[in-house]
């Protein structure tokens, strides 16, 4: 549903091309990750070590512990693309001649959506990421590691803003449409 | 209840053309074919007050409710 307003200008309107398509690169690249990430789990366990003060160099992962590391990858790019995916949508909501419609509110609420899955990710991320490489540890070096800092209380508000900002537009712009029908 | 519109009947009385009457009201004459057809959700007291000042009536003149049954 779109509202009859006057498009951004021509700068503004260039800006979100370009950002829009910085958004598709970005998408590619967090694939190309996954895949090389499934390629050589080991890269991913020795930066994931180095983040939590593993050992170095970290024992031999097994098949399994590569396989659930593999995935817990893969379910984060998912949540990435997701993101990404809807902020190109936006922005070529903001590339077209009517910036102001229900497909934008809908893609900030989504963005929201998606940041805030990144943001759980991020915080359970810590704990299963060290469980996974504790799976093949040597006895005695086992550990479980839980953590939670501002940056990722930081992001839920972030998050929880933008998800209300996409619930809030939807509302103006039906109200524009109801006001557009007015003479 | 339905409200009907006699916009052309005024025009038509007064003898002028819904172009005319949009560039004086300030809106589109698309506007004013859909007020005519009554196809508008409303109209804003603004420009029923500048449409009454131009074609000189009241808008009683311009709007009539009618029963939903009965035609325009």
């Amino acid at each position: 549903m779109r509202v009859n307003m006057k498009a951004l200008s021509l700068r503004t309107r260039r800006f979100a091309a370009a950002l829009e398509a910085l958004s598709y690169l970005a998408i590619l690249g967090a694939l190309a990750a996954g895949v090389y990430s499934t390629l050589d789990p080991s890269a991913v366990a020795n930066a994931i070590a180095k983040d939590h003060s593993l050992p170095d160099p970290l024992w031999d992962l097994g098949l399994l512990a590569k396989t659930l590391l593999a995935l817990a990858v893969w379910i984060s790019i998912c949540a990435l693309v997701y993101t990404l995916w809807h902020m190109a949508r936006l922005f070529a909501c903001y590339r077209g001649d009517a910036p102001i419609n229900q497909r934008a509110a809908q893609a900030i609420r989504r963005i929201g959506q998606g940041f805030l899955a990144q943001a759980f990710l991020g915080i359970l991320g810590t704990t299963i990421d060290v469980l996974i490489l504790s799976t093949d540890a040597p006895v005695g070096q086992r550990r479980l590691s839980v953590g939670l800092n501002t940056d990722d209380l930081g992001l839920l508000l972030a998050c929880g803003l933008l998800i209300m900002v996409g619930v809030v537009m939807a509302q103006a712009v039906e109200v524009a449409r109801e006001n557009q029908e007015f003479v | 209840m339905r409200i009907i519109v006699r916009l052309d009947v005024m025009l038509a009385t007064r003898k002028m053309r819904s172009r005319e009457l949009a560039e004086r009201v300030g809106i589109t004459e698309q506007n004013i074919s859909l007020l005519k057809s009554g196809k508008v959700k409303g109209i804003r007291f603004e420009t029923l007050a500048k449409i009454c000042e131009e074609l000189e009536c009241q808008p009683g003149d311009l709007l009539e409710a009618a029963p939903d049954d009965q035609a325009p």
